[in-house]
């Protein structure tokens, strides 16, 4: 049995908007075991940034943890004060985000920002730093890197700023790197060589990785387990192998039909009909009954919880189907 | 910081932009018009041919000719010495009352900014509040508690116009703060202080160039309209607009007492709102990555 890195219990994020309650993240539980690779995956809005970036506390400032912990490495990372929490972040744990367009300064030179999480957590002097970083940026494939640490960000491509946020963010050697959509801004040939030095610092550095993606094809490249939220809730965790092979949640079902490669004929592509609900007033029971093929009445009123189908493999349906 | 400034400047002064900043010919004037006022304040002791303070009973009021270029006053003071000795108070008082507008300013907008709520609202409640007061009269009233004296006008004058500083900042900081490389800094683990020193400010800083340079000559502006009144440099300094309150009892008698501090004093403001207009222009990033 691989030993536990991260736990969550119970996490319960909600968003504080005008209109009520948006409850991204509700009730979850998760166990991310010490060197492998976790993807979350589900729709856009279903609530796998908000549980992501609730690991750090980067949520933006209407969000509201109302319950649970959060232990990584027996720490409980909801308890800590916000200075605790800045030594941890960047050293311990990493994030990769969306966006590398704008996820660097651009009023910083490249090479100060990927020696910067060094200064800032082991007081390393600039001039060290800057060696390191130019180490860094040659380890993730920019060429030139004495030359290109001097650059602006403007003066980078999309894949490159990439690149050097990895730099940036895996310089501290963390032990857990959340990499939240990290190739979605990205075109698709660099995606795949995004990916491929993602999983490669992961072995170089022993590093345990928390996926994000909408992406089967990259759950298939990247990850030995697979959690699938839907609507705020896990409604799915099991090892990449069953998810594909033999999902068991109806909405996973319907995800894994999406997807383009796996169509037989030319007929239409299969969608799941409706739209995903408000976050606001999730309808009760099970939160996805009112899109579901196999709903019954016990599912518009009683809420499943995840229960252990297999070895490793939980779902929360209450009649799921094999 | 200084090397996060010299940074900015070295960024700032790259060709683009400066190219781009001699197609208008406007801030190029200023520009020149400014160097020479520089130049002048300088240099002043090498120029000017008599000494600021020089009194020659025998020669007052004389009107302006090779000997006395702009006249000289009713003490018979030489009016080109004072002007360009002056000059060199009016840009140094200029300077520091920007100096200490932004550092009033600009701190208080970056607080504003990034923590929002209710540290918000109180700052930007004192920033609406100073706005709100006529500046020159509150500056009198300060002079007065102060008294008299160039060191005090310059506080006062700071003290009534760092508001714009507090709004420019805080608006440009409100934008930035939910840029994501301020989540990502924040994922590296920066603090809320180093955050705002080493990613917000730096953002701020072509706003923060552009409004110095346009309040540069009201901060002039304000400060020989006190002067004028009596409140700020005392004689001798050769203080433009002490030099105007000396002048008005003999502007028809001899004009050029006041004509040629009054000249400095446009000429000086003009040449710092040239060279804000075009600076504005040429920092807008929507023209330089549009």
């Amino acid at each position: 049995m691989p030993r536990t890195l991260l736990s969550i219990k119970d996490l319960r994020v909600y968003y504080e908007t005008i209109r009520g309650y948006v409850k991204a993240v509700d009730s979850v539980d998760l166990e991310i075991y010490e060197g492998e690779s976790f993807c979350l995956i589900g729709e856009t809005g279903c609530g796998k940034s908000t549980l992501a970036l609730a690991i750090p506390r980067l949520l933006p400032p209407n969000a509201r943890i109302l319950s649970g912990s959060i232990m990584f490495k027996n720490i409980d990372l909801l308890k800590l004060s916000d200075s605790e929490l800045e030594e941890i972040r960047g050293r311990d744990i990493a994030v990769v985000f969306q966006n590398p367009m704008s996820s660097l300064n651009p009023v910083l030179r490249i090479g100060l920002q990927v020696g910067e999480p060094l200064v800032a957590h082991f007081k390393t002097p600039w001039r060290e730093a800057l060696i390191s970083a130019i180490k860094q940026l040659s380890r993730v494939g920019i060429p030139d890197p004495h030359l290109r640490s001097k650059d602006y960000p403007h003066a980078f491509s999309g894949g490159m700023k990439q690149r050097s946020m990895i730099a940036m963010m895996t310089s501290c050697k963390p032990s857990l790197l959340i990499a939240d959509e990290p190739t979605t801004a990205l075109d698709v040939t660099i995606q795949a060589q995004v990916l491929r030095l993602i999983r490669e610092l992961k072995e170089e550095y022993g590093l345990t990785l928390l996926l994000i993606t909408h992406n089967f094809g990259i759950v298939a490249e990247m990850c030995d387990r697979v959690g699938v939220m839907y609507a705020g809730k896990l409604v799915e965790v099991g090892n990449v192998i069953d998810i594909f092979e033999s999902p068991l949640h109806p909405y996973t079902k319907g995800l894994i039909e999406c997807v383009i490669a796996r169509r037989k004929s030319k007929s239409r592509l299969s969608q799941i009909p409706g739209a995903p609900p408000s976050l606001i007033n999730p309808p009760g029971g099970c939160r996805f009954h009112p899109r579901c093929l196999y709903a019954t009445s016990r599912c518009t009123s009683e809420e499943p919880g995840l229960i252990e189908v297999s070895r490793e493999h939980l779902v929360a349906c209450h009649n799921y189907v094999r | 910081m200084i090397r996060l400034i010299s940074e900015r400047i070295k960024l700032l002064s790259n060709n683009e932009t400066f190219k781009l900043f001699l197609t208008y010919k406007r801030g190029v004037i200023g520009l020149l018009l400014l160097s020479l006022m520089v130049f002048l304040a300088l240099t002043a002791d090498f120029i000017a041919p008599k000494r600021f303070d020089e009194v020659d009973p025998s020669s007052r009021l004389l009107p302006p000719s090779i000997k006395y270029l702009f006249g000289t006053d009713h003490l018979g003071r030489d009016v080109f010495s004072r002007v360009i000795y002056g000059a060199r108070i009016a840009l140094w008082v200029g300077l520091l009352v920007v100096l200490v507008e932004a550092g009033i300013g600009v701190p208080l907008g970056l607080l504003a900014g990034f923590y929002g709520g209710r540290v918000d609202k109180f700052i930007s409640a004192i920033t609406d509040l100073i706005w709100a007061f006529p500046p020159i009269v509150l500056a009198l009233a300060i002079v007065t508690i102060l008294g008299p004296g160039l060191t005090n006008v310059v506080v006062a004058v700071a003290v009534v116009s760092w508001a714009p500083y507090t709004r420019v900042v805080r608006a440009k900081t409100l934008s930035i703060v939910s840029r994501e490389f301020i989540i990502a800094a924040r994922a590296i683990g920066e603090s809320s202080f180093s955050i705002m020193l080493r990613y917000i400010l730096p953002n701020t800083l072509p706003p923060i160039i552009v409004l110095a340079t346009l309040t540069i000559p009201s901060a002039i502006l304000y400060t020989t309209a006190l002067s004028f009144l009596g409140f700020g440099a005392q004689p001798p300094t050769p203080d433009w607009g002490l030099m105007l309150s000396e002048g008005r009892d003999y502007i028809f008698k001899a004009p050029w007492c006041c004509v040629f501090p009054g000249l400095f004093i446009t000429l000086t403001a003009l040449s710092f709102n040239l060279l804000g207009d075009a600076l504005r222009e040429v920092l807008d990033p929507k023209l330089r990555y549009g």
